[in-house]
């Protein structure tokens, strides 16, 4: 290869911010989308799909470029390291500056130039590889997925859109950036959620999304201005930087007001043993709430508990857009952002606690949900919140790189399972009930072994990714360092999701694609004659037998299977440290970017972390046994008698579990009551009070005007004489009042011009003097009494040495030294109206400029 | 006192002081013929009063402008209308009209009073202030394109003149919705 | 005594306000349109009496010049143009006026009157 002769590291090295290469990946899919946005009608659907794909195509060649480009600049830094005698892994990371964008306000006195600047390190290399990649297969899929959609283009449009914003997110290298993709996703979600408009629920599922989302969004915000304020920064390397720095890390661990009243009002609180072994250290720092608070905003984006109401509602979208953003992207954002400020969270050992709890809690309540789902995009959509709790359970024990190799896996097998479940609807007349379908796995064999790949993977079979990642977790939950209770919990908790999601899974397969034939199908009913040999069919008649031929299939099937091999083959990507006594690639590659607790234990902590590595897997592996073992006896053995049976004689817990704990109703009847009772409120007050005020205001103008409709006469002298008073008042006013200004400008070089200017008339009296020893005497630019000003020239006339008052209109002067000078203005009729005194500091700035006098 | 001085303050008071007492007749007089021989003789002592200034180009078209051409529109006018063009008294809704022109001319006063103390420096003239060589090479260069542009402005007026003046007997006056040539008041 | 550009200022007002005056009070078209010249005309002095004061650019071989040293003259000379102007539209419209309502009393042009 050419590449090799060409040291990329220095090249890169020598240019920073010029790696363009991410500007085109950023921009492709944002031109895909205007194209297919504005013209999309017009190209034609061949046009569409080869703009769209092309886009997303080529930005994922180039991401791969940019990957390789980054691993050379890897490369040649760490060898830069090893000649200067490092042996860390240094970070090595290829920017873009496309410009500069805005200076924000850090805090009360400091501000920062935001750049549009796109970062490529090892996290977002893998992550930029996860989205334009898997995005590039779902667009390929799409392709026969909505080939008789009417809405074609605008749904390309959106996926487009959808990469821009995700990569917007995942490149940026500042919170603001970020955040700015961040909200794309989230537009590009509710777009997609509500691509069928015309039907209400799924329009209603996609404001659901896009509002639960906002509240998420309302903490991010808080959480960002927060860390720029103590942290002293927006942008995630100066961050990086500044969380070595004594001072920054003294102000993030500052204790809030709020912290100090909870410390006051409950005594203990601070020097509470047992909560601090519980959870870690508890401070009520900045740090801690900015830390909070945007975990609050990844609740929202990455759906947990208590906001993960939106994203099973969120299936009402097409199906490749719950695997792309609804599974495999941009709902592990949260995890993405999370990673992104390790380095900050290991600083905050209580808010890690919190995460991996909430993240554990999540994991279990969605798969006890997903249990008792009949509908296959349902029981994916819990699962994926449940295994997105997974990945927050990782980050909570510190181990970022294990939560992020969940994410990385799971990107894989949930895209490849939704993919599959789309691919079902589309063979079977949009049915996706399980109860309906059954023995698909003689009409889809491709589409019935891929997805039986990925369930492999995500039930954890031993060898598959899901093991792997999954064994990471909670090798890690076990062997918690800091808060081994909480640690001890989580695994608990974990183990239970894990056989939980093994069963569910199980179970879903067994009934959708093992047994006779599918259910709906009622041979008596169906013309058999003719619908086999026609392509596409499924949409054609909807009680046809489903079958995989046609082009459609085709362009959907090929996906399924890449991304099916994905699932099982990537997870050796990170082998397990016990086996093999090394990291693995992945954990390795992203140590730099994604801190971990461990990175400041001691060496006994670490060997006796990765000691509890095989117990942990034990009980994985168990869980696995138990899960998919009870699914099979169940469902297959017993043909589901026994679920029937349980379902039977506890009726009230299954309808509980059934309605998903009713946690949507409970929401109901609390938040959203409340806010359609404040809404009537405003609603009210908003008539009354605020139309009132309006219409007082009308009454008010015709009133007035009623009043002054006598002086409109018509004659025109009248008018004038309006006019020859005004100007009579104008010229007693500039004759009368004052109207002076000094203005000093320092000169480039010292000397100083002084003018007073005014109206006509005006005798101005200057004098120039040394400073009066008097401190309260030489005020600067005072506005004074005449008698003192008078005093003042009296005074600069009695100096040694000094010249008399002078007057003129306009003076000026150089001057060397400090001096003083007053002035006192006389108008045409001798009376002195004016007396200012300014002194003029050396070469300084000030003043620029003076307000006129009055 | 240098002559020079006696003879300019005799100029400028005598052309002032005819000045303000054509001013006052044209505004004052009750015959509209004797008003225009208040203007005439107003525009005449301007033009001394320009000569004061070395404005010879423009006393000159002063001179021919204002003495030649308007004075004497405005004396044909006056003609062409005869009696009518003296108006009926003034006596009637005087007290608005009284408070702006005194207003008026207590601002001029006032703002007299406050001027005649400018006293700038006086520079030497330059060679040919005034004369029409030095303004008319100055008319032709930078205000070329103003100059043009006001024979533009005149020859407009002049159409305008004509078209707001020609006679529209028999025919219907739009304004009022009767005969043009029957009174309305 | 010596004349200084502040008596032309203060005489161009007392005229400016004779003529505004004038215009304010008086109820005849004609007059009114005289009031008018006679304004424009104070208004011309002090055009020509300000550029007999004017100050001048010193320029770097120490000569004192104008840029263009006619400005108040030639302002005045577009003034006249203008007044000519109006003169003969004013009085135009003073004939057609008359046609109108058959006086020239400046009470009687009311019918913008709302």
């Amino acid at each position: 290869m050419k590449l090799n002769h060409i040291d990329f590291g220095q090249l890169l090295a020598a240019a920073p911010d010029h790696f363009n290469v991410l500007g085109w990946i950023v921009l492709l899919p944002l031109l895909g989308a205007i194209i297919n946005g504005i013209w999309g009608r017009r190209i034609g659907r061949q046009g569409v799909y080869i703009a769209a794909i092309s886009a997303v195509g080529m930005s994922f060649l180039l991401s791969i470029l940019a990957f390789a480009a980054l691993l050379k600049a890897g490369n040649h830094a760490a060898a830069a390291a090893l000649a200067e005698g490092h042996h860390h892994h240094p970070l090595a990371s290829l920017s873009y500056r496309a410009w500069d964008w805005f200076i924000a306000p850090l805090g009360p006195s400091a501000v920062e130039m935001i750049p549009v600047r796109y970062v490529v390190d090892p996290l977002s290399g893998v992550m930029l590889l996860v989205v334009t990649g898997v995005g590039t297969l779902i667009h390929v899929y799409s392709a026969g997925y909505m080939s008789h959609d009417p809405g074609y283009a605008r749904f390309f449009a959106y996926l487009n859109l959808f990469i821009f914003a995700m990569l917007n997110l995942i490149l940026g290298d500042s919170l603001v950036t970020m955040f700015l993709g961040w909200e794309g996703v989230g537009l590009a979600s509710y777009l997609l959620i509500g691509f069928w408009y015309t039907n209400n629920d799924y329009a209603t599922a996609g404001r659901k999304a896009f509002i639960v989302n906002r509240i998420g969004d309302a903490g991010l915000i808080l959480g960002m201005t927060i860390l720029a304020w103590k942290g002293g920064s927006y942008q995630f390397e100066t961050l990086r930087q500044h969380l070595t720095e004594d001072t920054f890390i003294n102000a993030l661990h500052e204790r809030t007001g709020l912290g100090h009243f909870l410390v006051d009002a409950i005594p203990g609180l601070s020097s509470s043993a047992s909560l601090g072994t519980f959870v870690g250290d508890i401070d009520f720092s900045w740090g801690g709430a900015a830390c909070l608070l945007l975990f609050i905003g990844c609740c929202g984006k990455s759906a947990q508990f208590p906001l993960y109401v939106w994203l099973p509602d969120a299936m009402a979208g097409p199906t490749p857009v719950s695997a792309l953003i609804h599974a495999a992207t941009m709902v592990t954002a949260g995890i993405y952002l999370l990673c992104r400020l390790s380095f900050l969270y290991t600083h905050f050992s209580t808010v890690l606690s919190i995460i991996a709890l909430v993240g554990a809690f999540t994991a279990l309540f969605a798969a006890t949900i997903a249990v008792t789902q009949v509908e296959l995009k349902k029981v994916l959509a819990y699962s994926t919140v449940s295994q997105l709790g997974f990945m927050f359970m990782g980050c909570g024990v510190g181990a970022f790189s294990a939560g992020f190799f969940h994410v990385f896996t799971h990107a894989f097998f949930k895209a490849c399972l939704f993919l599959g479940a789309g691919a079902v609807m589309h063979a079977c007349g949009d049915r996706q009930d399980i109860r309906q379908l059954g023995g698909l796995k003689k009409y889809l064999p491709k589409i019935t072994a891929a997805m039986g790949m990925a369930t492999l993977a995500i039930i954890g079979t031993p060898f598959t990714s899901g093991f792997f990642s999954k064994d990471e977790i909670l090798f890690r939950a076990l062997s918690n360092p800091f808060a081994p209770t909480v640690g001890k919990i989580v695994y608990a908790t974990g183990l239970a999701a894990a056989t939980l999601t093994a069963f569910y899974m199980t179970r879903m397969m067994i009934i959708a694609f093992d047994g006779e034939g599918p259910r709906y199908h009622d041979p008596n009913k169906v013309a058999h004659a003719h619908g086999h040999d026609d392509h596409g069919h499924g949409h054609g008649d909807p009680n046809a037998l489903p079958s995989e031929h046609g082009v459609d299939m085709t362009l959907m099937i090929v996906p399924v299977i890449i991304l099916a091999v994905l699932a099982l083959v990537t997870g050796f990507l990170g082998l397990p440290h016990f086996v093999f006594h090394h990291e693995g690639i992945l954990p390795t590659f992203l140590e730099p970017a994604v801190a971990d607790v461990l990175q400041t234990r001691s060496a006994e902590v670490v060997a006796h972390v990765h000691s509890m590595e095989g117990v942990s897997m034990v009980g994985g592996v168990l869980s696995w046994i138990i899960g998919t073992g009870a699914a099979i006896w169940v469902y297959k053995l017993q043909k589901g008698e026994p679920a029937d049976k349980l379902a039977k004689s506890v009726p009230g817990l299954y309808r509980l579990v059934f309605d998903k704990w009713r946690v949507d109703e409970l929401y109901d009847a609390t938040i959203l009551r409340l806010t359609r009772g404040a809404a009537i409120f405003a609603a009210g007050f908003d008539r009354y009070a605020i139309d009132g005020l309006v219409n007082l205001t009308g009454t008010v103008t015709v009133g007035l005007g009623r009043m002054v409709k006598p002086i409109q006469t018509g004659a025109i002298q009248v008018y004038g004489a309006f006019v020859a008073v005004g100007t009579l008042g104008l010229v007693i006013w500039a004759t009368l009042m004052p109207a002076v200004s000094i203005a000093y400008r320092p000169g480039a070089a010292g000397p100083a011009i002084l003018e007073a200017s005014g109206g006509p008339g005006y005798t101005y009296r200057w004098a120039f003097y040394d400073p009066d020893p008097r401190p309260e005497a030489n005020l600067l630019d005072q506005r004074c009494p005449v008698a003192r000003a008078t005093e003042a020239l009296t005074r600069a006339a009695a100096a040694p040495g000094a010249e008399a008052p002078t007057a003129t209109t306009q003076r000026s002067e150089s001057i060397t030294t400090p001096r003083c000078v007053a002035v006192d203005a006389t108008n045409a009729f001798g009376r002195h109206v004016l007396a200012r005194t300014l002194v003029l500091p050396q070469g300084a700035d000030q003043p620029a400029a003076n307000p006129p006098g009055r | 006192m240098p002559p020079a001085s006696i003879q300019q303050l005799a100029a400028f008071s005598f052309f002032a002081a005819l000045a303000v007492v054509s001013a006052l007749a044209t505004v004052m007089m009750r015959n509209p013929i004797r008003n225009a021989v208040g203007l005439f003789v107003h525009v005449l002592s301007l033009a001394g009063l320009y000569v004061s200034l070395s404005a010879h180009f423009l006393t000159a078209v002063q001179l021919i402008v204002y003495v030649g051409a308007v004075v004497v529109l405005f004396v044909f006018v006056i003609m062409l209308l005869g009696p009518a063009s003296e108006a009926p008294s003034d006596t009637a809704g005087r007290l608005p009209r009284g408070i702006g022109a005194a207003a008026m001319i207590a601002a001029g006063v006032f703002l007299a009073r406050v001027v005649i103390d400018l006293r700038p420096e006086r520079v030497a003239n330059p060679p040919g202030f005034g004369t029409i060589e030095t303004v008319g090479r100055e008319l032709f260069g930078p205000a070329m394109i103003p100059f043009e542009m006001a024979s533009v402005l005149l020859t407009a007026a002049i159409v305008g003149a004509f078209a707001v003046a020609r006679s529209h007997h028999g025919k219907v006056s739009m304004s009022t919705g009767e005969p043009s040539d029957g009174s309305s008041r | 005594m010596i004349i200084h550009l502040g008596h032309y200022l203060a005489l161009s007002c007392v005229l400016f306000s004779i003529g505004a005056a004038g215009f304010l009070f008086r109820r005849n078209v004609l007059i009114s349109l005289m009031s008018i010249e006679l304004m424009m005309n104070a208004v011309n002095l002090t055009f020509i009496a300000a550029n007999r004061w004017q100050p001048l650019v010193t320029s770097a071989d120490g000569t004192a010049t104008a840029a263009i040293p006619h400005h108040g003259h030639l302002f005045t000379f577009f003034v006249i143009a203008v007044a000519a102007a109006e003169a003969a539209v004013g009085l135009a419209i003073v004939l057609a006026f008359y046609r109108l309502r058959k006086t020239v009393r400046t009470d009687a042009a009311d019918m913008l009157r709302g």
